[in-house]
């Protein structure tokens, strides 16, 4: 159990090394996620790519014409919901419902990124964050992990 | 001069076609997450949005909504805004 029942909601119980971590993530995707509002569709990162798709499987210009009109509201919806984490992981603060269900859009716009820097696969399994797949990605994979963990916490206690 | 647009309107062939939102797998998004999306979204049941989660997870792709090409849009957009992969096409059943 990572959330404890008080009076008016919930409060989130993670370590204070996890909530720093976490926020310092937050943080670095919501500047990924300011520099690719101001990019053209056509021009963001590849990490960032999940983030924002395209809406037609096999028809470029109306795919275009989508991502034009939606890119920037698109982006912001992205960092409100990361904003929005911010304030939650805040020590002691009480939370509701409907911020969890803010803070498990932004865990998982995490998540979506850093599975793209690492490649995650289908095929990839718990064993995959073995220090023989090497250097910088094991602790990269050790952070997708946790936050996977606490994506599904968090779920769990939406569902209660 | 007559377009293949004004021959579909005057037929009837494609426009009454509705349009339908497609949800492609990826190996990131968590099963319960993108089952909480499906019943969030649309208020599926539980055991709905399962379902095709699992056809997600299994064949690659489900079909989670249709309609009119806006409100397909509109489902698209929410999709994206939660992370999941979600295109929309014309109904070729």
């Amino acid at each position: 159990m990572i959330f404890e029942h008080v009076d008016g909601g919930l409060r989130l119980t993670i370590d204070d090394h996890s909530r720093k971590v976490v926020v310092h993530l937050l943080g670095e995707l919501r500047q990924e996620l300011e520099a690719a509002k101001a990019a053209a569709p056509e021009q963001i990162g590849d990490h960032m790519k999940r983030l924002f798709p395209s809406a037609y499987h096999d028809d470029s210009k109306l795919n275009d014409e989508y991502r034009r009109l939606t890119h920037a509201d698109l982006a912001d919806s992205h960092l409100a919901a990361i904003d929005d984490a911010v304030k939650l992981l805040a020590a002691d603060r009480v939370i509701g419902t409907d911020d969890l269900e803010r803070f498990v859009r932004a865990l998982n716009a995490m998540r979506l990124v850093l599975g793209t820097v690492l490649d995650v696969s289908e095929d990839d399994d718990d064993d995959t964050d073995d220090p023989a797949n090497g250097g910088v990605s094991s602790p990269q994979r050790e952070v997708y992990d946790y936050l996977g963990w606490l994506l599904h916490a968090t779920l769990d206690e939406l569902q209660t | 001069m007559s377009t293949v647009t004004d021959v579909e309107r005057t037929t009837g062939t494609v426009v009454d076609r509705p349009w339908v939102v497609i949800v492609w797998n990826d190996p990131i998004n968590l099963m319960s997450y993108v089952t909480w999306v499906f019943q969030k979204l649309f208020g599926y049941s539980l055991e709905k949005a399962t379902a095709l989660m699992l056809d997600v997870h299994e064949k690659g792709r489900a079909v989670v909504s249709s309609g009119t090409r806006e409100r397909a849009e509109v489902d698209v957009q929410r999709l994206h805004e939660h992370g999941l992969w979600a295109t929309m096409q014309r109904d070729d059943a």
